[in-house]
């Protein structure tokens, strides 16, 4: 078991020279695409400035609440752009063109291929970036913040890229028998809007299906209860939970999407 | 020149039917772009927006009350959909850094007009088929639109669609002189989501940032047609809007041109 982890760790980090490497070979596009990162992250925040311009509260919630909020958004974000991003956007195009059988041929795990095959480090300087945000935000909350702070905001935003990675790979498997599915991967972007608002906006009954069935409330909102203490820290362990189920039910049902297969090419 | 138009038009809707047959090869695909999408789209958009107004516990924003914000909200998703060019921009940057421009540079029609002819045929299939939902939710806030209204609003959609298309053809003419482009691409786009309004209403900007935007092409996508179609903007703001997007698309195009003669002159289509 320790042996396979540390197999994998290694193929990660050399997936990720790679990718580095390929960055690297267009330096003004690497910058391009870290500063449009930050555009979206100071639009959403700019929307927020703008509301709170002319209320002082949305649902109980002050700004400094917000901004923590959407700062857990961004960490969550950056880390699945840099880890998944890539691979996704391209993934129809990828089973059109036949290049997922060469992935599926690497003896490797095909989800964790799939999933790690191309990553995008340049997003490396809007995790760091969102990190402090995060940091800063909380301390305009809460007055200080320390060491533990730093850990609980990675294990809870970490968490929330797990359960939004897999969400996404659950809603990939089911186009991969699918010759043209761009706009079926669309979708996802439509379930990612609940994720871009706290869960407490919604009805009890949709708050719940966002917990469970389609657990987009554990991409930022959780994670912002717990670091603002608006929940008890024992729900870290349900996001764990959360995470760790889909992530294994994601794995179940690309197994079967595989199964039923059939190669574009050759 | 009867005859410099009637042949642009033959070739435009030439490629425009070749999109729409591209795009029914996959219908399904094509019903989830064109109607579910949208649909869903609209009805989680309507659904945030009014929880945020309870949550927000205000009467009105930026002059909208809920009901005349979620009309706003309804349409500017239709016409954002209807003007939004990402796909075709990204293939246009794509054909020029693979080189499969070299297919279309020997053809009797212009990189321009044949994406054009492609952009529209597309757009087409969106706005039929995507048209019904603003339409039917207008119904629960029948006191906003005037349809009277809608036939210059759709002249002004025409004219926006023709402005984006002009500013990928730009976008994707400085592919000939940088490597990659799809960042600046994406940078663009996520600027234009936000101009255009979108993401929010040009009405609740700080003043001076609304009078910037006013004079800027990316309120017509959006902004200026829905605010025109419920009764939120006049006649005025209207013309305005359709004045400053002709005058964009004229500068925007000969600024696209130039950078594209350039980069022809640099350009070996070698091994595409």
């Amino acid at each position: 078991m320790i042996q396979t982890l540390g197999r994998y760790l290694r193929i990660l980090v050399v997936l990720f020279k790679t990718s580095l490497i390929a960055d690297l070979e267009f330096r003004a596009n690497m910058f391009w695409k870290a500063i449009t990162d930050f555009i979206w992250y100071f639009i959403q925040m700019a929307l927020y400035e703008i509301l709170y311009l002319h209320t002082n509260q949305i649902g109980g919630w002050t700004h400094p609440m917000m901004r923590v909020f959407l700062c857990s958004i961004f960490v969550s974000d950056a880390l699945y752009m840099t880890l998944f991003s890539a691979n996704f956007d391209q993934f129809s195009e990828r089973i059109r063109k036949g290049e997922l059988d060469l992935i599926l041929a690497k003896p490797v795990n095909s989800q964790f291929m799939t999933s790690c095959f191309r990553m995008q480090p340049t997003y490396l300087i809007n995790w760091v970036f969102s990190v402090a945000w995060l940091m800063w935000a909380l301390k305009e909350y809460q007055g200080s913040v320390g060491l533990r702070d730093f850990f609980m905001l990675n294990l809870v935003c970490g968490m929330g890229t797990v359960v939004a990675y897999s969400v996404r790979f659950i809603m990939l498997s089911f186009t991969v028998n699918m010759g043209r599915a761009e706009s079926l991967m669309q979708f996802w972007f439509v379930i990612y809007r609940f994720a871009l608002k706290p869960d407490f906006l919604y009805p009890p009954w949709l708050s719940q299906v966002l917990k469970t069935a389609v657990p987009m409330a554990f991409v930022a909102s959780v994670p912002a209860h717990i670091l603002l203490g608006v929940r008890h820290e024992d729900w870290i362990f349900s996001l764990i939970a959360i995470a760790g189920g889909f992530l294994f039910l994601s794995s179940l049902l690309w197994k079967r999407a595989l199964t039923h297969y059939s190669s574009a090419s050759s | 020149m009867k005859k410099l138009l009637n042949d642009f038009w033959r070739k435009t809707w030439a490629s425009a039917k070749l999109a729409l047959q591209s795009q029914l090869e996959y219908r399904f695909n094509a019903a989830v772009d064109w109607a579910i999408n949208p649909l869903l789209t609209t009805l989680v958009e309507l659904f945030v927006w009014s929880r945020m107004f309870s949550a927000m516990g205000v009467e009105t924003l930026g002059g909208f009350g809920q009901s005349s914000y979620l009309s706003y909200m309804t349409w500017s998703i239709f016409f954002s959909r209807a003007s939004a060019n990402w796909t075709y921009e990204f293939r246009m940057i794509q054909e020029i850094e693979s080189g499969s421009i070299n297919a279309i540079l020997v053809r009797p029609i212009h990189f321009y007009e044949f994406y054009l002819g492609q952009f529209l045929g597309y757009k087409i299939g969106t706005i039929v088929f995507s048209f019904w939902i603003p339409l039917v939710l207008s119904l629960f806030w029948a006191g906003d639109l005037d349809m009277s209204r809608l036939v210059p609003t759709l002249l002004l959609l025409f004219v926006y669609i023709l402005f984006s298309h002009t500013f990928s053809f730009l976008i994707s003419a400085c592919a000939f002189h940088f490597t990659k482009v799809s960042s600046l691409s994406v940078t663009k786009n996520i600027i234009v989501w936000v101009a255009s309004g979108e993401l929010f209403p040009m009405d609740i900007l700080p003043p001076t940032l609304k009078v910037i935007t006013s004079y800027l092409p990316f309120s017509a996508g959006c902004f200026v047609p829905v605010g025109f179609l419920i009764h939120r903007l006049g006649w005025p703001e209207f013309l305005q809007g359709l004045w400053v997007t002709l005058v964009w698309t004229v500068i925007i195009g000969a600024l696209g041109s130039w950078v594209w003669k350039r980069g022809l002159l640099n350009y070996a289509g070698t091994g595409a």
